[in-house]
C-alpha cells in the first residue's frame, strides 16, 4: 500500500455518526418487529378461525357419513357378538375400512391438527405482543 | 422467523442507552459470527451488539459516499434493518464486516439513483474496465511527497473526494481509511478483484490530477 496514501487519508476527518443512532436504529427495528408480529397474528387468527370450520364442517358430515354407510351397524357387532366378530375378523376390518368415509375423516383430522397448530402460534404471538419480547432486550421493566 | 429483538416501544432512547453499555461489556470479547450465530439463536442482545460495533464505520462510508449526513443517516437505518431481515442469510463462514459493506454499498446506490443526485453513468463511471486485463501488471500512482507536504492537500482532499464518482470513492475509502484488503474490497462491492485494482489505480490517478488542480481552482473560485 502507498503509504503517502495512507497518510493522505489519515488526515481526512472522521464523520462522527449522529449522538442517539444506534437508539434510533434499534427502535425503528423494534417497531417495524411489532408490525410484523401483528401480521402474523391477523394471520394465525385467520387459519385458527378457518381451521375450526373446517373441523365442525368436517365433523358434522363424518357423523351423517358414518350413519349412512352403516359404519356404527357394523361397528357395534364388537359388543353385541364379540366371539363371531373375531371368528371372522378378515372380514370385519373389510367391512369397517369400507364404511369409513376416509374424506370427512381426513376433513376432520387436517381441521383439527390446523386449529391446534394455529392455537399455539396465536398464544405465543400474542403474549409476545402484549409482554415485550421473549429476548426482553431493552424492555422497560 | 426472524430472532425477537425484543424492544420495548415504551422504550426511551435513554433506557436503551443504559442497556448499551450493558451489551458493550457483556459481549466485548465475542466476534462477529459469533455474535449472528447467538442472534439467530434468539438472543436480541446479540444484534444490538452488532449495531452497537459497527454503526460509526457504515455511518462513515455511506456519509462518504452519498456527500450527505442527512441521507446517511436514513441509509443507516435502512442498512442495520436489511441486515436484520436477512442475517439469516448470511453465510458465517465469510467476513460479516463485509457483508455489512455490501449492503451498504448497495442502499447507499439506490438512495443515489431515487435522489438521481448523480447521474448513474457517474456512478458507474469507471466499470467498462477495458483494462483490467492490465491492472493487476500496472504499478499504483505513487503521491509525490511535495504534494503530500503542501497544507493545501490536506485541506482540499474532502473536496476533491466529494467530486469522484462513488464507485471510486467507495474503493479508496475502503482501501485507506478501512484498511481493507482488495480481495475484501471486491467482496464488499460484489465485483471481480481485477476490476477493484483497476478502478483503485484510476481513482488514485484522478485523485492526484484533482489534488494537483485543487489550490488553483480554489484560488479560482474566490474571485
Amino acid at each position: 500500500m502507498n503509504n503517502n496514501y495512507e497518510r493522505l487519508f489519515s488526515t481526512l476527518k472522521a464523520p462522527e455518526p449522529p449522538t442517539g443512532l444506534t437508539e434510533r436504529i434499534l427502535l425503528r427495528i423494534g417497531v417495524r418487529e411489532r408490525r410484523m408480529l401483528g401480521a402474523k397474528i391477523a394471520v394465525s387468527a385467520a387459519v385458527f378461525g378457518a381451521s375450526v370450520g373446517i373441523a365442525i364442517a368436517g365433523y358434522v358430515n363424518l357423523v351423517a357419513s358414518l350413519s349412512q354407510s352403516g359404519f356404527f351397524q357394523i361397528a357395534s357387532l364388537m359388543f353385541s357378538d364379540f366371539s363371531t366378530m373375531t371368528a371372522n375378523f378378515p372380514d370385519f376390518a373389510l367391512s369397517i375400512m369400507e364404511s369409513l368415509p376416509i374424506f370427512t375423516t381426513a376433513l376432520l383430522l387436517s381441521g383439527v391438527l390446523f386449529a391446534i397448530w394455529s392455537m399455539a402460534a396465536l398464544i405465543d404471538e400474542t403474549s409476545l405482543f402484549r409482554n415485550g419480547r421473549a429476548t426482553a432486550f431493552f424492555a422497560v421493566k | 422467523m426472524i430472532p425477537s429483538l425484543g424492544i420495548s416501544l415504551n422504550a426511551s432512547e435513554k433506557n436503551i442507552e443504559r442497556s448499551l453499555v450493558e451489551v458493550r461489556a457483556k459481549y466485548a470479547t465475542d466476534d462477529d459470527a459469533q455474535l449472528v450465530a447467538a442472534f439467530i439463536k434468539g438472543d436480541g442482545d446479540a444484534f444490538a451488539a452488532l449495531v452497537d460495533r459497527h454503526m460509526p464505520m457504515v455511518y462513515k462510508f455511506t456519509y462518504r459516499y452519498v456527500g450527505n449526513a442527512d441521507a446517511a443517516n436514513d441509509i443507516v437505518q435502512d442498512v442495520f434493518i436489511k441486515v436484520w431481515k436477512n442475517i439469516k442469510k448470511f453465510d458465517r463462514t465469510k467476513n460479516f464486516k463485509t457483508w455489512l459493506l455490501t449492503i451498504a454499498k448497495n442502499t447507499a446506490l439506490d438512495a443515489l439513483k431515487k435522489k438521481k443526485a448523480v447521474l448513474f453513468s457517474k456512478i458507474e463511471e469507471g466499470d467498462a474496465d477495458l483494462d483490467t486485463f492490465l491492472a493487476p501488471f500496472v504499478e499504483t500512482p505513487d503521491l509525490p511527497d511535495e504534494v503530500l507536504q503542501r497544507k493545501e492537500t490536506k485541506a482540499d482532499l474532502e473536496h476533491v473526494l466529494a467530486e469522484l464518482s462513488p464507485s471510486y470513492r467507495s474503493v479508496l475509502l475502503l482501501r485507506y481509511t478501512e484498511h481493507l484488503k482488495f480481495r475484501e474490497i471486491a467482496d464488499a462491492l460484489q465485483e471481480p478483484i481485477d476490476t477493484i485494482k483497476s478502478k483503485h489505480r484510476r481513482a488514485l490517478i484522478q485523485l492526484r490530477k484533482l489534488l494537483a488542480e485543487a489550490p488553483k481552482s480554489a484560488g479560482d473560485s474566490y474571485h
